[in-house]
């Protein structure tokens, strides 16, 4: 019953994430936590495997519908991994409380700003850098340098407050780089495996990952961002947006409880 | 390039959800997940090394799509791009290391 259960939260985590260019960890950490009483420390790595599987099966679905924009990606992630390492450098000298109240003051705004923007400008001019780097398809990409500075930020924010990068990707790319939700989502679904991989990997060599765990969990995220891929097609923008809006204001709220609880 | 990349993907995650479910066909599912740790599949038995297996190349799917990029932009000559694909990979290893120590 139990295994039963996960799979359906899973599921419902690899859907939510496949749309939204998430990792689930907002549903998977809290369901192993609260509702069967998993220790925390196999919680998180059981959430970052459930990431790299999302990402995995996601891709594989949007890559074929035109969705993901590699070139984009493969700029991006460089700031994003290496915002990771320097997060994991300075978490030490940082007290998270502020930063998990900062964090959600951001998120709150992001929503606000999200729901104010409704539609893509898809005739707007490109970068000259992105046009030079060939970033643009059938989209613009604009303010590629600030964009690479708020990925690095995401990166840092994402190992400080243990909390997927994938909210920050799309919210940069959609936000400041003018990219369609519907690229923005895929693609940051695209780069958050390879940042997830880089934390799994310590976890699985000090024995962290229980597969005992893990196995439905990945078969219930795969089910789902399968689903997920074939939704995000269908779906209008203004709705991925509501949607997004209102999974933002939950995880703010998240983090106003993680920085109460702290 | 798509194609190529679609075609990894799926043959890795068919791998991935083959050895997992080997390992789970096996394991006792009358236990609770959190005594799993404990009582789960009998560890370093075959069963448990088919699913860290699964978990191992899932971890490993990624690093080689990043390399397979890095790899595919050089041998087209954009340097910056094939540049930017072996920093990632310089900094998944170097995030590695930073996450063992």
């Amino acid at each position: 019953m139990e295994e039963l259960i996960l799979l359906l939260a899973s599921t419902l985590a690899g859907l939510i994430g496949a749309l939204l260019g998430l990792g689930g960890g907002i549903i998977i950490v809290p369901t192993l936590t609260l509702f069967f009483g998993v220790d925390i420390r196999y919680a998180i790595p059981a959430s970052l495997c459930a990431t790299i599987a999302t990402s995995l099966s996601a891709s594989y679905h949007n890559l074929k519908s035109d969705f993901v924009n590699i070139r984009l990606a493969s700029l991006l992630e460089m700031s994003t991994v290496w915002g990771a390492i320097t997060g994991f450098m300075i978490s030490y000298f940082v007290s998270e409380v502020y930063l998990f109240y900062t964090f959600g003051f951001f998120l709150i705004l992001s929503s606000v700003l999200m729901f104010l923007k409704k539609t893509d400008s898809m005739d707007a001019e490109s970068d000259t850098f992105a046009e030079k780097l060939q970033l643009t398809s059938d989209h613009p990409v604009q303010n590629i340098y600030l964009g690479s500075v708020v990925m690095y930020g995401a990166g840092i924010l994402s190992a400080l407050l243990g909390v997927g990068g994938g909210i920050l990707k799309t919210l940069a790319m959609d936000i400041i780089m003018k990219v369609p939700i519907k690229v923005s989502s895929a693609t940051s679904n695209f780069m958050i495996g390879v940042t997830a991989a880089a934390s799994t990997g310590g976890y699985f060599i000090k024995g962290d990952i229980i597969p005992e765990l893990v196995t439905p969990i990945i078969f219930g995220v795969t089910l789902g961002s399968f689903l997920g891929s074939i939704i995000l097609k269908k779906i209008s923008n203004i709705l991925l947006r509501k949607i997004f809006v209102f999974i933002l204001l939950i995880i703010a709220f998240q983090m106003f409880w993680k920085g109460y609880h702290t | 390039m798509k194609d190529y990349l679609r075609n990894r993907i799926r043959f890795g995650l068919i791998l991935i959800l083959l050895l997992l479910g080997f390992g789970w066909f096996f394991q006792d599912h009358r236990l609770n997940f959190a005594n799993y740790m404990e009582y789960g599949l009998i560890r370093d038995s075959f069963y448990w090394n088919a699913s860290r297996f699964g978990i191992l190349l899932l971890i490993v799917v990624p690093f080689g799509r990043v390399l397979t990029l890095a790899a595919h932009y050089s041998s087209q000559q954009e340097w910056v791009l094939a540049l930017c694909s072996l920093l990632t990979a310089l900094g998944l290893f170097a995030g590695l290391i930073t996450a063992v120590y």
